[in-house]
C-alpha cells in the first residue's frame, strides 16, 4: 500500500522547502503528551502570536506533515516505546538527537555522520521494506537543511498530510451550522437543499435541468420511497394537477405505506452484511435471525429517531432486557459471518476469535462513523489517525459479543403466573426423582448411562466430599426445547457394591446459552463419607418431561473439604464450540455413536446418542432417547402423592399459559475479559492491557468511556452506543444523511458511504452535508422527514434527461445538474414483477421464504437456488431468507450482492447473463403468463373484434403504465395476434423501459 | 445505481472508462473492461510481459498429502513408527499427534528432470518433465475453509473476490461469447461455501466464476426451460429490440441502455456458442479415452479436463476445476484424509491422475502450454505424523506449515523442485513461499503486476495480495 507518487513527492518536497527557509534556531516543542493517546490540538492560538512563534508555527506543521510522517510509518514499530531496538527512540527528539547504543543517529547538517542516514542510503534500515527513494530524499535533504524538528513526541496523526489523515481531518470535526447560500433571481429553489446545489452549480457553470415530467416524477417517487411500480391510475391522476401540494400528498401516501420500511430496511441490511447463515466451512442456517429484518422494518416504519436505533442496534439487549425487540436490535452485531470451526489448541482459537471481533467492529465503525477501524489491527491506520491500540480498545467495547441463538419470552401477568407454578413443579419433581433413584427405579436406558471405569478413593467415613460439575443444555435436546421443559442429569455416587451413596439430580439453566455447549453451569453438591470402600460415579439422564433429553458435561469434580484437595479430576473442556444441529463436534476425545463413528452423530430426535467413557477422559453426551426413557412411575405412597399434586399443577398450568418462547439469533452477552494489543496483530505477541473506548480523533467525543478494564459487557456496549451516537460525534451525523442522499440519488454527497477516510471520497457538497446533518439532528433525528424534505426539492425533481453542454464540464454529474437516472435493483424487479401480475403477496414479518433447496454433507450446508411456486413465494424480496453462497439466477444477474460483504453502494453491470436470466427464467416465464391471465380476467366479457387492442393496452398500463403509441400497438398487437399475450408480456417485463427510472 | 454506469464508477475509474470511448459494436466489450484496473495501473507500474493468456486452477479439495505424492524424505522411511524428532509439539488442528508414518507409495525419479513423483500419481509421472515444483508452501491456519479461502482470494474470510475473478477484471474478456471464468467442480458435491469459493467479493458481479453443470445446457437459464416456438422467440426478440431502440433515442446519450441492448444480442450468440464448446462430437474417440472419459473412475474429471481444454480454446480466461467437494462425508469426496489416509488418497488419485496427465499431454501438444498456465493446489497439505495419540494411526492431520503445489506451461523453469520441508516433510524450512506469493507469481504469468491490481473498497485499494506478496523469479524460465 505504498501510495508514492509524483503529487505526493511534489507536495512533500514543498514543504521541505518551508522547513528549510523557515527554520528558527529553536526546534518548536510542542507539549508533552502521551503518545499513543494523543488528542489533537486546537488550532487557534491566541491572536498575540509573534512572527517567530508563527514561523515556528508552520515549521512545526512542516515537520509533523513530512518527517513525522515517515519515521512513524517505517522506524517506530522498533524504534519507539518503553524499549526501542537498540535503545534508539526515534520518536523523541532528545533520544533521536542523542542516538542508541551506535551512537548519535542524527548530526544536523552532516549526513556522513547521520547514522540515521548511512543505515537508510545502505537500505539496511527498515530490514524489511526499505525506504521508498521519495522518502529518502526527504529525510536526505532534512538532515542537510538543518534536521529541524516539530512535535515533540511525535505524534503522526497531528495533521493530514499529502498521504494521510490527521486529526484535522474533514469528517471527524464537530457539525456546525452553515449558512443557507442566497443567489439572486432564484426561481429555481424550492427549499435550502436547492440553494446549496444552486450555488454550487453556478460556481461550475452548470444549470439545473427543468422538473421532471409528472409521470416519470410519480414512478420515481414510488420506486425510491417504496421499491413498486405506482398503479397507471395515480400516474394519471397527478398528471391532470401536479402541483406542490399533490407531490407533498404523494410523498406523504408512500412514507405511511408498510411497503416503505420493506424497501428502506433492504438498504440497511446491504450495508450491515445481513446473511442468514454462518458462512464458512459449515455455513449453517440461521432460521430465526429474520427477527433483526423485521425490527428494522418496524424502526423505519415507525419512524425511530436515528439515534434510538443506533443505541438499540449496538446495545438494544441491555437497554430493553428480555424483550424480543431488544434481541432482535442486536441481531446487527452478529449479521455477519462467524466460524464455528476452531481448531483445538487456544492459538487456533484465538484467531477465529480476532478474525470475528475485526469484522464486528469494522462493521460497526464503517455502518455509524464511516471509519475503517479494522485496519488499524495490525499496524497504526495507514490513511486515518487511528492507533493500533485504538483498535483494540475499540474491539475492546464488543469483545462481550458472541454470535448465537437466545430464547426471549413474551412476559406478561399471566405468564408470570405460569413461572410461579413451573417453579413449585420443579421443586416436586426433584424430590420425586430423588425418591425414585434413592430406590433404584428405572429412569432412564442403561444404554446412555456413564460410569467412570476406576474406583475413586473418596469415602473416607465421616469426611465431607464436594463434589462439583459443569453442565450445558444439549443442541440436540429438540423436543425439550420445543417444550420449554428441560429435564436434567443425574449423578449418583454408587458404593463399591453398586448401592447408592448419594443421589443428585441437576438441571441445567435456561436455554438462553444460544444452544451453546459451552455456556455452563456450575453446581455443586456435598457428601459425606460412609468409609464402605471406594466409589464410583454413574451419571444418567434426568427425563421427567420429554423422554429425551442431552446434557453435555463439561467436567467433574469431587473435593475432599477437609484437606482442601482434589481427589478426583475429569474434564470435557474441549466441547467449546457452537454446534448447529447435525453438525460435528470435533473433541480431543473419542465419542461414539452406536460404535460405529468418530463423531457426534445427530439422527433427529428418536436416537440414543452415547458415549464410551474412555480412560482419562471424562466425555460424555446423554440422551434418554425413547428406548424406554419415559417418566417413571409412582411406586410408594409418597411418590403418589407427590404424583397427584405434580398432575393438579399440571392442570393449574394449562390455565397459565407459558410466556411464548421465542427464538432469537441474536448476540450473547458474554463475559469479557481484558483485552491486550496483539503486536502486529499476532495472537501469540499480546502486549499491554487496554481499556475499552472509542477513537480520539473524533472530535468533542470523549473516546473514555469512564469504565475500567474489567468492565461488563453491558457496560462496554453501552459506553460505545452512547460515544457513537452522542450529538457532538461530527461523523456519526454526516454518515447517515450522506446514505439518505445516497438512495434518492445514486450516489452519496460522499460516493463512498461507508468510508468517510482518507481513502474514501470528498463530499461535493461538504457545507450541504453539514447543513443536513444539523437539519436530521434538529428535527429528531426523523428519517421519514429527511425523506420529505429531499424529494420535495427542486433538485430532486430535476429531469434525469442528460444536456450535452453539461456533460462535458460534469459528465459524472457530482453537482446535480439533473437527476440520475437509474437501473431498479435486483429486488424492485422481481417485485414489480410479482405486483403487476397480481401476485404479489403482501404478508408482512416473519420468517423468511426459501428459494433454496438446502442440501447438506455432513457437517455442512449448501443452498442451491430453486424457484418454487406457490403464494408463500411471492412475498417481497426482502423476506427472502437470503444465506451466503447461495445464488439466485435472477437476482444475483442484477447485482443483489452476497451478504458476506458488506455492500453500501450497489454495482451496476449488465451482462449477456443479466439477459438470459431475465429472458428465460423460470420465474419471468410464469410471471408474464400469470400477467396474461391477469388481462384476460380483468377484461372478460369484453369481447369481441378488438379485445387484443384491450388485451394489449392493459399490458402496457399495468407493466409500463402508460398507453402505447400507435406504433408500439399495432406492433403489440401483431406479436399477440401471431403468437400469446404473455409473450407480449414477456417482452414488455424485459424492455429497457421497464428497468430504468428516469 | 445510476443508469449511466460512469456515474456509479468512481473518479479514477471514470476518467480510465471515459478515455477508452464508446463505439458501436465494441461497446459491450468495452463496458466489460472498463473497470479493468489494467489500464490505470500500467500508467503507474509497468506491468511484466504476459507468458501466459490464460489459466486451469486444479484445486484439490481437503489437503492432498506433500510426503506420498512429490516431497520425497528418506529420513521419514527411516522414521516410520518413531516420534517427532527434536521437541517440536505438534499444534495439530484435531490435538493429537501420532508417531511418522512413511509414505505407501514408492518414490522414483521421473523424466529428464528426474523429479520425485510417487506412484500415487503414476501417470502424472509421466509428464513429471513438465511440472514446476514448490515444496515450501506455507498457509496461515489449518482450518479448512479459511486455509481455502485462502488459497483462492489470499484472505480467509468469506467476502473476497477469487484469483478467477480478479483476472477476470484485469485480463477482462477474451470472448464475448464465453463467461471469463468458469467453474467446474466434482460431480460429487460442491466444495464448502459453494459460490463463495468462486466470488467476485466486491468486485462486479460479472467477475463471479460462473458454474457450469454437465449436459448440454451447462449454464442456468441459457434456454428457457419449457421449449418455445423458435418464430416466438424471434419475434418476440424483435420486437424488446425494436422497443429498447426507441426507448435510447428518445433519452440520447445512455450506456446502461446501449449496453442493455447489446446483452440481449450476445445472450443470444451465448446459445449458439455454449452447447458447441460442451459438445465433444469432434474429438477423437481415442483422444477422450485418454482423458479416461467412458471409465467409471475417471469419467468425471476426464470430462471436465477436455471441457476445460474447449473453454479456454473459445476463449474463457480461467477455469478452476475441483477435485473433491465437501469435507464431510462418507466416504469423504476429497483429500482429507483423517481416517486413512492411504485408502482416501489411493481413491481420489485414481480419479484424477489420469485425466490431468492427459491434458498437459493434449495441450502440449497442441502447443497451448506455451501461453496457458495450469496450476494443481490444495489449501494445506497433511501431517507426516498420524493423527492419533502417540501411536501410529492411519490417518494424517492438516498441514500448513509445509506442503506441495505444483504449475505447469507457460513462462516457467520444468522440471525443477523449489523450496524444501525439514528432514521428514513437516515444516517448510527452505524458500518459504505464501500464497500471497504464489497469487503474484500466478499474475506476473499473466502479465500483471500483483501490487498495481487494485480495487477500491470500504476504505481500502484492495488487492488479490493484500499487503504481502513477491514474486517468485527462481521459477520463472
Amino acid at each position: 500500500m505504498n501510495r508514492v507518487t509524483k503529487t505526493h513527492l511534489r507536495v512533500a518536497l514543498y514543504f521541505l522547502c518551508m522547513i528549510t527557509a523557515c527554520g528558527s534556531d529553536r526546534a518548536a516543542v510542542s507539549q508533552a503528551k502521551a503518545q499513543s493517546q494523543a488528542k489533537a490540538q486546537s488550532q487557534t492560538k491566541a491572536q498575540s502570536q509573534t512572527k517567530a512563534q508563527s514561523q515556528t508555527k508552520a515549521q512545526t506543521r512542516a515537520f509533523d506533515q513530512t518527517i513525522a510522517p515517515i519515521l512513524s510509518m517505517h522506524c517506530f514499530e522498533c524504534h519507539s516505546g518503553a524499549k526501542p531496538k537498540g535503545k534508539l527512540d526515534l520518536s523523541r527528539r532528545a533520544t533521536a538527537f542523542r542516538g542508541g547504543e551506535s551512537g548519535p543517529a542524527i548530526v544536523v547538517g552532516d549526513l556522513d555522520e547521520s547514522l540515521i542516514w548511512e543505515m537508510i542510503e545502505a537500505d539496511e534500515m527498515p530490514p524489511e521494506n526499505v525506504l521508498p527513494e521519495a522518502d529518502k530524499k526527504i529525510i536526505r535533504a532534512w538532515i542537510v537543511g538543518g534536521a529541524r524538528w516539530g512535535s515533540d513526541p511525535i505524534d503522526p496523526f497531528q495533521y493530514t498530510t499529502s498521504r494521510r489523515a490527521g486529526y484535522d481531518w474533514w469528517s471527524l470535526q464537530s457539525l456546525t451550522k452553515k449558512p443557507v447560500p442566497t443567489i439572486d433571481g432564484d426561481r429555481w429553489s424550492r427549499n435550502d437543499i436547492d440553494r446549496f446545489v444552486l450555488a454550487k452549480l453556478k460556481t461550475k457553470s452548470l444549470d439545473p435541468s427543468p422538473r421532471a415530467d409528472p409521470r416519470t416524477l410519480v414512478r420515481r417517487i414510488y420506486i425510491d420511497l417504496i421499491g413498486l411500480p405506482p398503479p397507471a391510475e395515480i400516474i394519471d391522476k397527478f398528471e391532470k394537477a401536479p402541483s406542490p401540494t399533490a407531490w407533498e400528498q404523494l410523498v406523504d401516501d408512500l412514507l405511511a405505506s408498510q411497503h416503505y420500511g420493506e424497501r428502506w430496511a433492504r438498504h440497511w441490511l446491504d450495508v450491515v452484511r445481513f446473511g442468514e447463515s454462518d458462512g464458512y466451512e459449515y455455513n449453517s442456517p440461521r432460521m430465526t435471525s429474520w427477527h433483526y429484518r423485521d425490527w428494522v422494518i418496524r424502526a423505519l416504519n415507525d419512524d425511530m429517531p436515528y439515534d434510538q436505533f443506533t443505541r438499540m442496534q449496538l446495545a438494544g439487549d441491555i437497554l430493553k432486557p428480555d424483550t424480543i425487540e431488544g434481541a432482535a436490535a442486536v441481531g446487527f452485531l452478529v449479521a455477519g459471518t462467524h466460524n464455528a470451526v476452531l481448531g483445538t489448541s487456544p492459538a487456533m482459537k484465538a484467531v477465529v476469535r480476532h478474525e470475528e471481533l475485526e469484522e464486528i467492529a469494522g462493521t460497526v465503525a464503517q455502518t455509524f462513523l464511516g471509519l475503517t477501524v479494522n485496519c488499524a489491527r495490525c499496524h497504526d491506520h495507514k490513511f486515518d489517525p487511528i492507533t493500533t491500540r485504538e483498535y483494540y480498545s475499540f474491539i475492546a467495547a464488543l469483545d462481550g459479543v458472541k454470535h448465537g441463538q437466545k430464547q426471549v419470552r413474551r412476559r406478561t401477568e399471566e405468564t408470570a403466573q405460569h413461572e410461579r407454578l413451573v417453579q413449585q413443579k420443579s421443586a416436586l419433581q426433584k424430590r420425586f426423582m430423588r425418591m425414585v433413584t434413592a430406590r433404584g427405579g428405572t429412569i432412564s436406558t442403561t444404554a446412555n448411562q456413564i460410569r467412570t471405569k476406576t474406583l475413586v478413593d473418596a469415602n473416607t467415613k465421616g469426611n465431607t466430599y464436594r463434589v462439583s460439575l459443569k453442565i450445558a443444555p444439549s443442541v440436540w435436546a429438540s423436543a425439550a426445547q420445543a417444550t420449554s421443559e428441560r429435564d436434567g442429569v443425574i449423578v449418583n455416587i454408587l458404593k463399591e457394591d453398586g448401592t447408592v451413596l448419594i443421589s443428585h439430580s441437576s438441571k441445567p439453566g435456561a436455554w438462553n446459552g444460544g444452544q451453546n455447549a459451552s455456556h455452563y453451569q456450575l453446581q455443586t453438591f456435598d457428601y459425606t463419607g460412609d468409609g464402605s470402600g471406594k466409589i464410583q460415579i454413574l451419571l444418567r439422564p434426568f427425563p421427567l418431561h420429554t423422554g429425551r433429553f442431552g446434557g453435555a458435561v463439561d467436567d467433574l469434580k469431587i473435593l475432599n473439604v477437609v484437606s482442601g484437595k482434589t481427589v478426583f479430576e475429569e474434564s470435557f473442556d474441549k466441547l467449546q464450540q457452537r454446534h448447529a444441529p447435525g453438525s460435528q463436534a470435533h473433541t480431543a476425545h473419542q465419542v461414539y455413536f452406536l460404535g460405529t463413528s468418530d463423531r457426534w452423530q445427530h439422527s433427529g430426535t428418536n436416537t440414543i446418542h452415547s458415549v464410551e467413557h474412555k480412560e482419562g477422559n471424562f466425555a460424555l453426551q446423554l440422551f434418554s432417547g425413547n428406548g424406554g426413557g419415559a417418566a417413571p412411575k409412582a411406586k410408594t405412597p409418597t411418590e403418589r402423592k407427590i404424583q397427584t399434586e405434580l398432575d393438579a399443577l399440571n392442570e393449574q398450568l394449562s390455565n397459565h399459559p407459558a410466556a411464548d418462547a421465542v427464538q432469537v439469533y441474536s448476540t450473547i452477552s458474554g463475559k469479557p475479559g481484558v483485552m491486550r494489543v496483539l503486536l502486529r496483530g499476532d495472537v501469540r505477541r499480546p502486549s499491554e492491557d487496554v481499556t475499552p473506548g472509542g477513537i480520539a480523533a473524533v472530535k468533542n467525543v470523549s473516546a473514555s468511556f469512564g469504565i475500567d478494564k474489567a468492565a461488563t459487557d453491558a457496560q462496554r456496549r453501552q459506553g460505545l452506543a452512547n460515544w457513537i451516537s452522542h450529538r457532538d460525534n461530527g461523523p456519526f451525523h454526516r454518515v447517515v444523511v450522506n446514505r439518505v442522499w445516497h438512495y434518492h440519488f445514486g450516489q452519496g454527497i460522499v460516493t463512498s458511504p461507508s468510508d468517510f477516510g482518507f481513502n474514501g471520497a470528498r463530499p461535493s457538497h461538504p457545507e450541504l452535508l453539514d447543513w443536513l446533518a444539523v437539519w436530521f439532528h434538529d428535527h429528531g433525528y426523523s428519517f421519514k422527514k429527511l425523506h420529505k424534505l429531499v424529494v420535495t426539492s427542486a433538485t430532486y425533481q430535476q429531469s434525469s434527461r442528460s444536456n450535452p453542454e453539461a456533460s462535458q464540464i460534469d459528465a459524472s454529474n457530482r453537482f446535480l445538474w439533473r437527476q440520475n437516472p437509474r437501473r431498479v435493483e435486483a429486488e424492485v424487479l422481481r417485485d414489480s414483477v410479482l405486483d403487476i401480475a397480481g401476485q404479489l403477496n403482501r404478508k408482512q414479518f416473519g420468517p423468511g421464504f426459501q428459494d433454496v433447496k438446502i442440501a447438506k454433507v455432513p457437517p455442512a450446508f449448501y443452498y442451491l437456488p430453486v424457484d418454487p411456486v406457490g403464494n408463500e413465494f411471492n412475498r417481497r424480496t426482502i423476506y427472502r431468507w437470503n444465506a451466503r453462497g447461495q445464488r439466485s439466477g435472477l437476482l444475483d444477474t442484477f447485482d443483489c450482492p452476497d451478504p458476506s460483504s458488506k455492500t453500501p453502494n450497489r454495482l451496476v453491470t449488465t451482462t449477456p447473463s443479466q439477459a438470459l436470466s431475465q429472458w428465460n427464467h423460470t420465474f419471468v416465464l410464469r410471471l408474464s403468463e400469470k400477467l396474461a391471465d391477469r388481462i384476460k380476467m380483468e377484461l372478460k366479457g369484453k369481447e369481441g373484434g378488438a379485445i387484443t387492442d384491450l388485451h394489449v393496452n392493459r399490458a402496457w398500463r399495468l407493466v409500463l403504465g402508460r398507453n402505447p403509441t400507435a406504433g408500439e400497438k399495432a406492433k403489440s398487437v401483431r406479436l399477440v395476434h401471431d403468437h400469446k399475450l404473455a409473450l407480449l408480456c414477456r417482452v414488455l417485463l424485459n424492455s429497457n423501459e421497464f428497468i430504468l427510472v428516469d | 445505481m445510476a443508469a449511466e454506469m460512469t456515474t456509479m464508477l468512481d473518479r479514477r475509474r471514470f476518467l480510465d472508462f471515459s478515455a477508452t470511448g464508446l463505439s458501436g459494436a465494441a461497446l459491450f466489450s468495452l463496458l466489460d473492461q472498463k473497470q479493468s484496473a489494467m489500464a490505470a495501473a500500467a500508467k503507474k507500474s509497468p506491468h511484466p510481459i504476459a507468458k501466459a493468456k490464460r489459466a486451469i486452477h486444479i484445486c484439490l479439495v481437503g489437503g492432498f498429502s506433500q510426503v506420498d505424492s512429490f516431497d520425497y524424505k528418506t529420513k521419514l522411511e527411516k522414521l516410520h513408527g518413531k516420534s517427532l524428532p527434536g521437541d517440536a509439539k505438534p499444534d495439530t488442528f484435531f490435538g493429537s499427534a501420532g508417531l511418522l508414518r512413511k509414505s505407501e507409495w514408492k518414490f522414483c525419479r521421473r523424466g529428464e528432470s528426474g523429479l520425485w513423483v510417487s506412484d500415487l500419481f503414476p501417470q502424472l509421472a509421466g509428464v513429471a518433465d513438465e511440472l514446476t515444483v514448490i515444496h515450501s508452501m506455507v498457509a496461515d491456519t489449518a482450518n479448512h475453509m479459511p486455509a481455502m479461502f485462502q488459497e483462492n482470494s489470499g484472505f480467509q474470510a468469506n467476502g473476497f473476490p477469487s484469483l478467477g475473478s480478479w483476472l477476470s477484471y484485469g485480463l477482462g474478456n477474451e470472448s464475448e461469447l464465453l463467461p471469463t471464468f468458469v467453474v467446474l467442480p466434482d460431480a460429487r458435491s460442491l466444495p464448502n461455501g459453494g459460490a463463495s469459493n468462486w466470488s467476485s467479493g466486491f468486485l462486479p458481479a460479472r467477475h463471479q466464476g460462473t458454474l457450469f453443470g454437465s449436459g448440454t445446457r451447462p449454464i442456468r437459464n441459457l434456454f428457457a426451460d419449457k421449449p418455445i416456438a423458435e418464430a416466438a422467440e424471434n419475434d418476440a426478440l424483435g420486437l424488446l429490440g425494436e422497443l429498447n431502440r426507441s426507448h435510447l433515442a428518445q433519452r440520447g446519450k445512455n450506456d446502461l441502455l446501449k449496453a442493455r441492448i447489446k446483452a440481449y444480442e450476445l445472450a443470444a450468440k451465448m446459445q449458439v456458442s455454449v452447447p458447441e464448446a460442451v459438445n465433444f462430437a469432434d474429438e477423437p474417440a481415442s483422444l477422450q479415452e485418454a482423458y479416461g472419459i467412458g471409465q467409471k473412475e475417471t469419467n468425471d474429471c476426464g470430462r471436465r479436463c477436455l471441457l476445460a481444454r474447449r473453454l479456454l480454446e473459445c476463449g474463457v480466461r480461467f477455469v478452476q476445476l475441483f477435485s473433491g467437494g465437501a469435507f464431510g462425508g462418507k466416504p469423504r469426496h476429497g483429500w482429507d484424509g483423517h481416517e486413512n489416509n492411504f485408502q482416501n488418497h489411493q481413491r481420489e488419485a485414481k480419479l484424477i491422475d489420469q485425466p490431468i496427465a492427459a491434458l498437459l499431454a493434449d495441450l502440449k501438444q497442441r502447443g497451448m502450454l506455451n501461453d496457458t498456465l495450469i496450476l494443481f493446489t490444495s489449501e494445506f497439505g497433511r501431517t507426516p505424523f498420524t493423527q492419533s495419540n502417540g501411536t501410529l494411526g492411519l490417518g494424517r492431520d492438516h498441514n500448513p506449515e509445509g506442503f506441495t503445489t505444483w504449475l505447469a506451461g507457460a513462462g516457467l523453469k520444468k522440471g525443477i523442485a523449489y523450496g524444501e520441508t525439514d528432514e521428514v516433510g513437516w515444516k517448510a524450512v527452505e524458500k518459504l513461499v505464501t500464497w500471497p506469493d504464489f497469487h503474484a507469481t500466478v499474475l506476473h504469468l499473466l502479465g500483471i503486476d500483483h501490487e498495481a491490481l487494485t480495487y477500491y473498497h470500504n476504505g481500502i485499494e484492495r488487492r488479490l495480495t493484500n499487503v504481502h506478496g513477491r514474486v517468485i523469479k527462481d521459477l520463472l524460465a
